[in-house]
């Protein structure tokens, strides 16, 4: 933990939904730090402001109140389309419902994101193909998107995250969409990166079962955010992915 | 960004062949009826402008070569070449008229001119001879195909007969063809006596052609004076006036179809792809990128409608040549990339909706399920 490089920090951040007098506080002066190789899993009940705490902090929204920072760069103080360039360089997003590009083939999701930060042609290959490899879908690299299972999606949507080596990646309920064989793969997947490549990450889940991939489990409820000991909701009961074993397929 | 526009386009087909054949028969409509302007344009003022003369005189009301109820004096010949500034003066004839052949009418733009000098004649043999002498005719090359008659067949009017010795391009009005004959043979045949119905004149080396037209119009009588310029242009407007502003009604309602069609078509894919184009946000592209995205794709249906429209009219206008000679469409490249630019301005007018509505989508969409 000592000396870690934080790359996201939420300070103090504010969310209001709706008119005054009817306001919905997603989230209440909501402060967190993130250092770099760290897995963080956000819980809480729904409507808690889960989605809407990683829309901000993965400047896809700008907060009612409170700075956001990436990678040492307030948010607050960029233009729209500096804040699309945060999102390209520095952010990995990878979603419940995958989100590929359902018109393009496997590399050429990746490639398009590449090109978009200026790796094109043979380098962007390389890059989209070495990625497809570790994360064990590079036998799909040709095929379109709407043909993979949805374990093969997410990898594949993990590899685009990943292309620009991004500092964090955010992710909301990865897992959800899963079986319990593709959800731990996924999960292991996700935590590989973290250990080894140094993104962070930041994900939201219902699923106790994602527990034993995390470094740090924080609760998000009414707004509020309070760290949580993984062990103490990770009892001997709770299922896990090893333990709730499907049939591969 | 192109791969992903086209790749868009290509997963809903049918879509992209609606739009694409939107275009077209817009593009289609647009060069077909460019086409016959030009093609008007060229015939009907064509002749006129070829006639190698400085200044046209003709009766006082007269108002083109093709409405030309003219009669002027013999007389007045000999009064021009007396001017100064004059170097030659020729006669013309022109009068349509009806012809007998083999029992069935043939309608002739009759040119009578001066053979010797050519001037008012033909504009080019491509068969047979030029140069009519007594009972000869040289006929437009479409009154040919039109009427079915050719060399060495004869033609019946007011007790005389003439043979048909030549056949000559460049004089197709339109709604009407040439036939020329000498001078002597029209006044003849119209029992015109001495009669003329245009005076061409030719001016010396260096004279004024607006100044001396002016001068000769204050002098003389009874008379319309024209520099060949202006009796070209004129005898274009005359006919030209009537179809244009029905020509620019039809090319600007195509042009608002084709608009339409790919606007409607463009916007449903679009308002489809709405939730890729919240995640290509989230994951970091700007608008300006799904601007582009969508006005490529926009431009691809474009293209795409611009081919197929000028094939479908490349081909109709070969249909049209051998099944209605007349009816000349002549399409020029000026024009081809006048409605290449007219199309890219419907794909980026019909881009401009659906791109407004990308700018105001929520990246945020990405997160929901
Ligand atoms: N764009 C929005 N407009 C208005 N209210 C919203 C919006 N997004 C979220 N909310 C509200 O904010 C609260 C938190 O939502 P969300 O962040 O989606 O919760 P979670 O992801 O934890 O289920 C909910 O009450 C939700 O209705
Ligand atoms: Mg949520």
């Amino acid at each position: 933990m000592m000396d870690r490089r934080i790359v996201l920090e939420l300070v103090g951040v504010s969310q209001t939904f709706g008119d005054k007098v009817n306001p919905t506080h997603a989230l209440r002066s909501v402060s967190l730090q993130v250092p770099e190789r760290e897995v963080v899993i956000i819980m809480g009940p729904s409507g808690a402001g889960k989605s809407t705490l990683l829309a901000i902090a993965g400047a896809l929204r700008r907060p009612t109140s409170g700075e956001v920072i990436v990678d040492e760069t307030p948010l607050s103080s960029l233009k729209d389309h500096a804040l699309a360039e945060v999102r390209l360089q520095k952010i990995g997003f990878v979603f419940q419902e995958f989100n590929l590009l359902e018109s393009l083939s496997v590399i050429q999701n990746l490639e398009l994101v590449l090109a978009k930060a200026g790796t094109r042609g043979k380098r962007a290959t390389e890059r989209a193909q070495e990625l497809l490899r570790i994360l064990g879908v590079d036998h799909r690299r040709d095929a379109r998107v709407n043909i993979l299972s949805g374990g093969e999606r997410q990898r594949v949507a993990i590899a685009r995250a990943l292309v620009n080596n991004p500092v964090v990646i955010l992710a909301d309920e990865p897992t959800a969409s899963l079986d319990a064989v593709r959800g731990g793969e996924v999960m292991g997947m996700l935590q590989k990166v973290a250990h080894d490549m140094g993104s962070a990450v930041v994900m939201v889940s219902h699923d106790h079962r994602v527990l034993p991939y995390s470094d740090r489990v924080v609760w998000l409820e009414d707004g509020h955010l309070e760290d949580r000991e993984p062990a103490s909701m990770h009892s001997a009961e709770a299922p896990t992915f090893a333990s709730t074993t499907v049939q591969p397929g | 960004m192109t791969l992903l526009a086209a790749r868009n386009l290509m997963a809903e087909k049918m879509r992209f062949a609606f739009s694409a054949a939107g275009i077209g028969l817009a593009v289609f409509l647009i060069t077909v009826l460019l086409g016959i302007f030009q093609g008007w344009n060229n015939k009907v003022g064509g002749f006129v402008s070829e006639v190698d003369t400085d200044i046209w005189i003709a009766r006082d009301g007269t108002t083109d070569f093709i409405n030309a109820a003219s009669i002027l004096p013999g007389a007045m010949g000999e009064e021009m070449l007396a001017r100064d500034d004059v170097a030659a003066v020729y006669p013309l004839i022109v009068r349509p008229m009806a012809f007998e052949h083999d029992g069935s009418k043939v309608e002739v733009h009759l040119i009578g001119y001066d053979v010797e000098s050519g001037v008012g004649g033909p504009a080019k043999i491509i068969k047979g001879e030029g140069d009519p002498s007594g009972n000869e005719i040289v006929i437009d090359d479409v009154l040919s195909k039109i009427s079915g008659v050719g060399i060495g067949d004869e033609l019946e009017s007011s007790g005389m007969t003439l043979t048909i010795t030549g056949i000559a391009s460049g004089g197709n009005f339109a709604f009407t063809q040439a036939g020329f004959v000498s001078e002597e043979t029209a006044a003849e045949l119209l029992g015109m006596g001495d009669l003329v119905t245009f005076w061409l004149v030719t001016l010396e080396e260096g004279a004024d052609v607006s100044a001396t037209a002016a001068d000769i119009a204050s002098t003389t009588d009874g008379v319309e004076v024209f520099t060949s310029g202006e009796f070209a242009s004129a005898t274009r407007h005359r006919i030209l006036d009537n179809v244009l502003p029905i020509l620019f009604l039809i090319v600007g309602l195509a042009f608002i179809v084709g608009i339409a069609i790919t606007s409607l078509t463009i916007y449903t894919a679009t308002i489809e792809r709405a939730r890729e184009f919240g995640i290509m946000k989230a994951i970091g592209f700007n608008n300006r990128d799904l601007y582009s995205l969508v006005v490529m794709q926009s431009v691809i249906t474009g293209a795409i409608g611009f081919v197929f429209g000028v094939l479908l009219t490349i081909l109709l206008s070969l249909f049209i040549d051998a099944a209605m000679p007349a009816f000349v469409i002549l399409i020029r490249p000026i024009d081809v990339l006048f409605v290449l630019l007219a199309t890219i301005l419907m794909a980026a007018a019909a881009a401009i909706i659906p791109a407004r509505r990308v700018g105001g989508v929520d990246p945020a969409i990405a997160f929901k399920g």
